[in-house]
């Protein structure tokens, strides 16, 4: 559940554009501890932006992104590299496309990062490696390489692989939208049971309306770069305030 | 045959300074690909201008006029290299500008969303280049870098005309002396046309060995 | 001072009257090379297995031996068989030859990216072979080959200064000559190599503007 204490995760008056095109307008957001949101709302709303924005992978033109308290970004001044590499190992991300190393074994691809960047030792970094692959289900693929998986195989170790860098903010991006449908029963078992088990602070961007009813502590519903309306899931699902959000919620519910 | 008795010797000790031009000038060239072919992507202008500098202006010109120039005005600034190390210093300039263009269109091939992977791993730029970018650009750098050395053997026999004795030289040496001219020119194109097979299927096997965990799987 | 601007200046003159010479080189060498190369891919595509075989080979053994001996093959055997020709001549048929090799191949991969469903439409339309090929193929398949093409006539150009092995007076022999004479190579060489730069910059700005116009077109 969230706690009242200061948000994880915060973005303040945010605009970020791309060229010519405004994508975020104004974004206000707050992430509390251990808190699961989901992010929805029409395709160009900007809402991946916002979890790239988080793992410093876009730059801001204007407004400020906190982590923890600290400042990534402080009316469109970012922190200097070391200070974003220190806030940024909060973080951790799962992408629609898996992005799995497709030169690495499953086992290499989840011990790469904790051994290079964290410098833990090969055993160790195996041993959490395996765990993982056991938590989501895959302790026998752990010398498999990539193109040999399916679809929901690859994002399950996907998910492993964010794991092992421990973050307490982890970010998923649509991570659904790319597997066929029979594939996508696997990955949600996985983050509702990362849900139950950890107090990992969650926000996901996600098309799986009956999922973040049922998974998040809130939704927030964003269209054309800020936040609509946001509320726990039944309130916001059942009885929508504002008209956007119902038009929204009519389309994708007519399908 | 005694046409190959009174030839094949001369020829295959120029083939020997032939194939040391073309050891030598790859090594350099390789080395100069990769700086340069890093050094272009660079966002710092310090870097990416003499990469650019360099590869432009030693593909832009001839490697004749290269290696002449080189041979002749190395020395006015006090540098004075025996014929074989300017074939090799010019070859290598040369073929390692063609080089740093196959690095570069080669790192830029590997999908965006690897770099991003990495850094949402918490990877710094360095780490993730040399661990995920590179393993992945480098079976892609293989077959274009099989036709550079190609033409790097090709180029070798312009060394001739500053008076080194690779193979070239050494045929145009035999033809003087016994006017045999088609075969022995034939001779000599046959063994650069060999050379040239023999340094395509050592690239091939090494594009094998870096691809080998992706064969042969489902 | 090691450069004497004074001294480059006087020399000028000469290199770009030599210029003129490397032009009509490259130019008439190139004429050839595109109609040479059209017969080479003709002969590639022939019914009859022989033909197609020796035409691969021929190709394959041209483009992987250097252009140098090609151009001595040529210089010492064409006499033999009673054709006296200028070195001029000998130089734009030795590159016409080699690069005609380059330019079969382009042809060849020019015509093999037009769709299959494009011949079979044209059939069904029960066009006659002659436009067939005038009016569906060809529009198709040579403009993607124009870029390459042009790069390989800036290739060509700078393999002009090879001529000067055969006592051709482009501007590498003439600079050599200069330099022979006064003892100071390194403003004629440079200026040669400055003017290659030059015109292989242009040329490669101008292949790339040509390719970004068609490519906006599709």
């Amino acid at each position: 559940m969230p706690s009242a204490a200061e948000p994880v995760l915060e973005f303040s008056g945010v605009v970020k554009r791309f060229g010519e095109h405004t994508v975020l307008d104004g974004f206000d957001f707050a992430l509390g501890g251990g808190e699961k949101v989901a992010l929805i709302g029409p395709s160009g709303s900007g809402k991946s932006t916002v979890l790239r924005i988080a793992m410093t992978l876009e730059d801001v033109q204007a407004g400020s992104v906190r982590v923890h308290g600290g400042d990534l970004w402080r009316d469109g001044v970012p922190a200097g590299p070391a200070r974003m590499r220190e806030l940024r190992a909060h973080l951790g991300m799962v992408f629609q496309h898996f992005h799995l190393f497709p030169h690495l074994s499953v086992l290499d691809n989840l011990t790469l990062a904790p051994r290079l960047a964290k410098r833990a030792d090969a055993a160790a970094a195996r041993n959490t490696a395996l765990e993982l692959l056991a938590r989501v289900g895959l302790e026998d693929k752990a010398d498999a390489w990539p193109d040999q998986l399916s679809g929901g195989q690859k994002q399950r170790v996907a998910i492993a692989r964010a794991l092992a860098m421990r973050p307490d903010i982890m970010l998923f991006d649509e991570v659904t939208s790319a597997l066929d449908p029979e594939m996508v029963g696997e990955v949600l078992d996985v983050l509702r049971e990362l849900g139950r088990t950890t107090d990992m602070s969650m926000l996901l961007v996600t098309h799986e309306m009956d999922f973040a009813r049922r998974f998040a502590d809130r939704v927030a519903f964003m269209d054309g770069g800020r936040i609509v309306e946001e509320g726990p899931p039944a309130a916001l699902f059942d009885a929508p305030k504002e008209e956007r959000t119902q038009q929204f919620l009519s389309r994708v519910r007519a399908r | 045959m005694a046409f190959l008795q009174t030839h094949l010797p001369a020829l295959l000790d120029g083939l020997r300074t032939t194939l040391q031009l073309t050891v030598g000038g790859a090594l350099l060239a390789a080395a100069l690909a990769a700086v340069a072919g890093l050094g272009r992507r660079s966002p710092r202008r310090l870097c990416r201008w003499p990469a650019n500098v360099y590869v432009e202006v030693f593909r832009g010109t001839s490697a004749l006029v290269q290696l002449f120039w080189f041979y002749f005005a190395l020395p006015l600034f006090g540098v004075s290299l025996p014929a074989l190390a300017t074939g090799v210093l010019v070859l290598g300039l040369n073929s390692g500008a063609y080089g740093a263009e196959v690095v570069r269109s080669a790192i830029a091939a590997v999908p965006a969303g690897q770099w991003e992977a990495a850094r949402a791993l918490q990877l710094d730029e360095r780490q993730a280049l040399f661990r995920v970018i590179l393993p992945q650009a480098l079976p892609m750098m293989l077959p274009p870098a099989g036709n550079l050395l190609v033409e790097l053997l090709k180029n070798t026999a312009l060394v001739s005309l500053i008076t080194l004795s690779e193979l070239t030289f050494t045929a145009q040496v035999q033809r003087a002396a016994t006017l045999e001219t088609v075969p022995l020119f034939a001779l000599t194109l046959a063994i650069y046309f060999a050379a040239a097979q023999v340094l395509l299927a050592g690239v091939r096997r090494l594009e094998r060995h870096v691809t080998r965990h992706r064969r042969g799987r489902a | 001072m090691i450069w004497s601007w004074e001294y480059a200046f006087e020399v000028l003159p000469e290199l770009l009257a030599a210029f003129a010479v490397t032009l009509e080189a490259t130019l008439a060498g190139f004429a050839l090379a595109l109609v040479l190369g059209l017969v080479w891919a003709i002969a590639r595509m022939a019914p009859l297995r022989w033909v197609s075989r020796t035409a691969s080979a021929w190709i394959e053994l041209v483009r992987s031996t250097p252009l140098l001996i090609q151009l001595y093959f040529l210089y010492y055997v064409l006499p033999e068989y009673g054709l006296t020709l200028s070195p001029l001549v000998i130089g734009v048929f030795a590159l016409g030859m080699h690069y005609g090799c380059y330019t079969a191949e382009v042809y060849r991969a020019g015509i093999e990216a037009v769709p299959r469903g494009q011949w079979e439409a044209a059939r069904a339309l029960n066009l006659p072979r002659r436009a067939v090929w005038l009016r569906v193929v060809l529009p198709q398949a040579i403009p993607p080959t124009l870029p390459v093409l042009g790069n390989y006539l800036i290739a060509m150009f700078k393999d002009t200064p090879l001529l000067a092995a055969i006592t051709v007076m482009e501007m590498l022999q003439t600079a050599k000559l200069i330099g022979a004479g006064s003892f100071r190579y390194l403003e004629p060489l440079t200026i040669t190599g400055v003017v290659f730069l030059v015109v292989s910059l242009a040329a490669s700005s101008a292949i790339r503007l040509l390719e970004n116009r068609h490519a906006v077109r599709r």
